[in-house]
């Protein structure tokens, strides 16, 4: 008992002398368990999270939506014979790609959208309301909209706010009646719903897509690719064209990514402090035991065993390393629900949960045995000095070795010259402190070269997402000649440049079952957006460039071949290019004009791209372009009620009924005559041209925009991170080399060197560690930053040079500042000490 | 006459020890003359040590004022007084405080290439001292744990000696060397001062302290006495011992 006192007494006083260790070693533990325990708790129950969040609304998990020309009932009856599913939903909806929603502040945001009734939605899921207004302010909007949680957590809206929706260039006043929380149906990439009423929803059917919708729960093992080739098998209909497919599975991967890849992050950081604390434990344990020796030596004289010592070293990281964990398994529990509000904002979701204490209670039990463990094995050393040798110092501080860089040959500076003597008689902290700052250097050029990419704006993203983003895409109604109309575009005032394309199209790659959308230009080299990684632009018809995550995911290389099957057709093609691409599956095939005709010989080019000068407003050009060519068939549609005159009237409807039979069953052309007595009112479809007009710029910037300030905040705050975790090491380091050699300092000071030169010295002696580090984490930092995108978005996204050897810079200058400040005790060493010894 | 080269004005030192004030040096008029072999002697706790590190600028004066060369330093700041001390002062230790990981050689450079660039005279320079005192070329590459404590000291003599300071401070340097290695050290102390080199050393040893020309006899952090003698050069030994006994007796030692 009294020697476990003694122990423990022995403990504490260690602990009171070397204040500021502890605490930074308190501080890194603290830091290590807040931030492990909160990313293995959120990593480990994300899926369970939506599966709850399925649960609680009760969703269907999947919806298969057929527009309404291609819908069978034979699909469902698939369902029901080929997969045994009986509880299956039909209803309708409406969807719209990238309409911009106006808040009451004037902000607009793009999203694509789908709306549907409320009777629809009860069918599907238990429309579980979050908040709304009161009863009779509903029953007094005009136009009540509920939107989901992604919708209300992105958007900012409150019941009340005004929602309105900008379709065709008019205002659609709608104001948010209520926020719903919703399974499927919550994502930006497959559209949000909007629950709107049945009136809304008549004078919405004009102007979107209607589609008739399966809901079901498919289970485990539903292959949609599957079901979605067994009807097109049975009805002799190509559906990937004209078909949505919503699923549970395909949300949670989505939602779920960016998640897991920014807890990944945390969860580096946290390593990076972990390896952080325990070189510090393991130097400091040498240092006290190097510092110690003759108290080792009395005690080990008086009968104490070597084991007692070592364990009064290890009872100190007990107390640290558990003080610092406790601390942190608090903060996790505090962080805990700030990261769940932030993964629900990524997710659209919101989150009802309380903190897992029992994972974090279990982090922070690892890290204290971790640290236990290490200090163990250090503090074993002590078996190694007998009383004799302890009294002698060990043998630590003889010296009978080769004398490196003798100072007869030393150069101008002796300081540099006494500083590389010291930096080779350290050699095993070096390797530690290398090894430190190697990690915390690789977190830093990760987090500097992500900074330096979303810097650039939406710009620099679009630049790697692999598909083409022009100011304005005008979708042509069959049978207009896009090289003509696109001419005539290309003549209007601010307008720079056109391109000719096919409106998505779906191809099959013969060997990989997921669908494949092509992207078709008549000459690569003209697009602005599309990059190559490997190999050139496909040019003639069979030639093809695919996606990266296609060429990494299949092992498809440039020179290898691939087999496209079309419609009736089945072509091989030879890949001529690997192109990054962020957007869409991933799996996007490249063709030129030439080789998509041999594949799809019916296909007629239907979109022009239009790229703006800088400074022309889109709005604007819109404008120009309805004023000579009309509104789009869409926005005739919309307009037909408004007409007076009975018989613009009559011409306003046909107008809407032509509409609605082109956009959304296909027609091309239509002659219609009414005969009202003697007159007869005729007209044709002719004066349709343009079916369409969107921008993805938007769409992208929207959808991209959150992500881009989350990874700024993560990459800034990373950085901070990291400079904070090198700055505790290397003033830890310092400092305990200051007390180290504190006797050969004062011997120095007494020679005549001052506090600055010793201090010089010192920081000096960590530069051949730092420059070698950062060195090799610029290396390590380049090839994480390139994984990272390479295996999270499948693009090859290759850090900037520049930056790396900039942050290289900055990294060893601020190592060398931060070295050369804790030094600073340098000047509390007074020669006088020298007397008293 | 020969001119001060150091010289103090009421120079007070005084340590706090548990909230207690412990006056060491009490108002102190000091004069140490170029040339001269100063020894100061006393009783332990009289302030021998505290008084050489007060004068050489290692440590702060409480109170009073210390001029070098009619310079003042008492108001230096540390960093200044390093400076001062390179150019100007010479230490040797009791414990000798060679820097144990580097060579003897190293050792002495370290201390010259503050001051001085490095050229080949200079390494010369530093190895014809080692020669001088003892030290043959097959030591200059060993480490001071390698070396007997006499040999160390001569090696601290020569890191001390190398940069020609004005005033050479020494603080009991045979104090942990056998009587042999102690005389050796003496003798190369003696054929310094010969050469003209100022010293002041701390020592309780009669036999040291017949070495100096100047004995200060410190009490109660005061000079009690202070007793002349003439260079020494090895003869008439028992005379210039009767002589030096007679004045620490009369000064109760």
């Amino acid at each position: 008992m009294v020697i476990r006192m003694k122990i423990l007494r022995l403990s504490l006083f260690n602990l009171r002398k070397n204040k500021r260790e502890a605490a930074a070693i308190v501080f890194l533990t603290l830091v290590t368990v807040m931030l492990l325990g909160t990313a293995l708790t959120n990593i480990l129950s994300m899926n369970r999270v939506f599966d709850e969040c399925f649960r609680a609304t009760g969703s269907c998990e999947y919806y298969m939506e057929f527009k309404e020309k291609v819908y069978r009932s034979l699909y469902r009856d698939i369902l029901e014979e080929e997969y045994g599913i009986k509880e299956i939903e039909k209803f309708n909806l409406l969807f719209g790609l990238n309409i911009n929603a106006v808040r009451g502040d004037g902000e607009k945001i793009a999203y694509h959208f789908s709306f549907m009734t409320e009777e629809a939605e009860r069918r599907t899921e238990d429309f579980v309301i979050l908040k709304n207004l009161a009863e009779d302010e509903i029953s007094s909007l005009a136009h009540p909209v509920w939107i989901p949680t992604g919708v209300y957590l992105s958007g900012g809206y409150e019941p009340g706010d005004a929602f309105t929706l900008v379709i065709g260039g008019r205002d659609y006043p709608f104001v948010v009646a209520g926020v719903f929380e919703c399974g499927l149906g919550n994502n930006s990439g497959y559209g949000y719903k909007l629950i709107v009423s049945e009136r809304d929803y008549e004078l919405l059917h004009g102007l979107f897509d209607e589609y008739t919708c399966l809901a079901f729960d498919g289970g485990e093992d539903f292959d949609p690719d599957a079901y979605v080739e067994m009807c097109e098998e049975r009805s002799s209909e190509n559906l990937k064209s004209d078909m949505n497919i919503a699923s549970k599975r395909a949300e949670e991967g989505n939602e779920t990514s960016y998640c897991q890849l920014f807890m990944c992050f945390a969860m580096i950081m946290a390593g990076i402090t972990m390896a952080a604390s325990v070189f510090l434990i393991r130097h400091k344990i040498s240092n006290d035991i190097e510092d110690q020796m003759q108290q080792i030596g009395v005690l080990e004289a008086l009968g104490y065993r070597s084991r007692e010592i070592s364990l009064s070293y290890i009872l100190e990281y007990v107390i640290t390393a558990g003080t610092g964990s406790i601390l942190g398994g608090v903060g996790a529990c505090v962080l805990s629900p700030a990261m769940d509000s932030f993964i629900g904002g990524l997710m659209g979701r919101i989150l009802h949960r309380a903190p897992d204490y029992a994972k974090i209670l279990a982090t922070a039990a690892a890290v204290v045995a971790l640290t236990t463990l290490f200090a163990l094995f250090k503090a074993r050393e002590i078996r190694k000095y007998p009383p004799v040798i302890a009294f002698r110092k060990g043998i630590r501080t003889h010296h009978f070795g080769r004398n490196i860089l003798p100072l007869a040959k030393a150069g101008k500076n002796i300081n540099v010259t006494l500083a590389f003597k010291s930096f080779f008689r350290n050699m095993r902290t070096n390797v530690g402190t290398g090894l430190c700052v190697v990690l915390a250097g690789t977190a830093l050029m990760f987090s500097t070269s992500g900074w330096d990419f979303f810097r650039g704006g939406t710009g620099t993203i679009i630049g790697v997402m692999g598909m083409e983003i022009a100011d304005e895409r005008i979708i042509l109604l069959d049978g207009v000649d896009a090289y003509a109309f696109a001419d005539e575009i290309k003549s209007f005032p601010g307008v720079r440049k056109t391109l000719v394309t096919y409106n998505w199209e779906y191809l099959t790659v013969e060997g990989n079952d997921r669908s494949t959308d092509v992207v078709v230009y008549d000459d690569f080299d003209e697009t602005e957006n599309i990059f190559l990684s490997e190999g050139r632009f496909p040019v003639e018809d069979n030639e093809v460039a695919i996606s990266l995550r296609r060429s990494k995911d299949c092992d498809l290389h440039v020179g290898d071949s691939i087999t496209v099957e079309g419609k009736g057709t089945r072509k091989s093609l030879i890949i001529t290019g690997i192109i990054p691409e962020l957007a869409n599956n991933k799996y996007n095939i490249y063709m030129s004009a030439k080789a998509y005709l041999r594949c799809v010989p019916d296909a007629r080019p239907d979109t022009v791209e239009v790229y703006l000068e800088d400074g022309v407003e889109r709005a604007g050009f819109e404008r120009s372009v309805t004023e000579k060519y009309g509104a789009s068939a869409k926005d005739r549609a919309e307009k037909a009620a408004e007409a007076d005159d009975p018989e613009q009237r009559i011409r306003a409807i046909a107008d809407e009924k032509m509409a609605t039979m082109i956009t959304n069953y296909g027609v091309s052309e239509i002659d219609y005559s009414i005969v009202i007595g003697d007159k007869v009112i005729s007209g044709r479809s002719s004066g349709f041209v343009i079916r369409e007009m969107n921008s993805y710029l938007e769409l992208a910037k929207v959808q991209i925009e959150p992500i881009e300030k989350l990874f700024m905040v993560f990459c800034i705050g990373g950085a901070i991170f990291v400079s904070v975790v090198v700055a505790a090491i290397l003033a830890i380091i310092a400092a305990s080399n200051v007390r180290r050699q504190r006797k050969e300092l004062g011997i120095m000071k007494s020679m005549g060197y001052s506090s600055k030169d010793l201090m010089k010295q010192l920081a000096i002696s960590i530069l051949p560690v730092t420059v070698t580090a950062a060195a090799i984490a610029a290396v390590f930092g380049s090839w994480l930053y390139k994984s990272f995108w390479l295996v999270g978005f499948g693009i090859a996204n290759d850090a900037n040079v520049a930056v790396l050897v900039i942050t290289a810079i900055v990294l060893v200058i601020f190592c060398y500042i931060v070295t050369y400040l804790a030094a600073g005790k340098i000047r509390q060493v007074s020669v006088t000490e020298l007397m008293t010894e | 006459m020969a001119s001060s080269i150091l010289r103090t004005e009421k120079l007070c030192k005084s340590f706090s020890n548990g909230g207690l004030q412990q006056h060491v040096i009490k108002n102190l008029d000091l004069e140490i003359l170029e040339g001269d072999f100063t020894i100061i002697m006393g009783a332990s706790g009289s302030g021998k040590s505290t008084l050489l590190y007060a004068l050489s600028g290692m440590d702060k004066p409480s109170m009073g004022k210390v001029f070098f060369a009619d310079k003042e330093i008492q108001d230096l700041s540390n960093d200044e007084l390093a400076v001062f001390r390179r150019g100007n002062c010479g230490f040797v230790f009791q414990s000798i405080y060679l820097l144990e990981n580097q060579t003897i050689l190293d050792n002495v450079l370290t201390g010259a290439l503050i001051v001085q660039k490095n050229s080949p005279e200079l390494v010369k320079k530093a190895q014809e001292l080692l020669k001088k005192v003892g030290l043959s070329e097959e030591m200059w590459n060993k480490f001071p744990n390698q070396l007997s404590g006499g040999e160390a000291q001569r090696a601290g003599i020569v890191r001390a000696v190398i940069n020609d300071p004005k005033i050479l401070f020494a603080d009991e340097p045979t104090g942990q060397l056998n009587s042999a290695s102690g005389k050796d050290v003496l003798d190369i102390f003696t054929e310094i001062h010969k050469n003209g080199q100022s010293i002041v050393m701390v020592t309780h040893d009669l036999k040291t302290a017949l070495r100096g020309t100047r004995v200060l006899f410190l009490r109660d952090g005061s000079v009690a006495g202070e007793y002349r003698m003439d260079p020494y050069d090895g003869n008439g030994s028992k005379s210039r011992r009767s002589g030096l006994q007679s004045f620490l007796d009369e000064m109760g030692w």
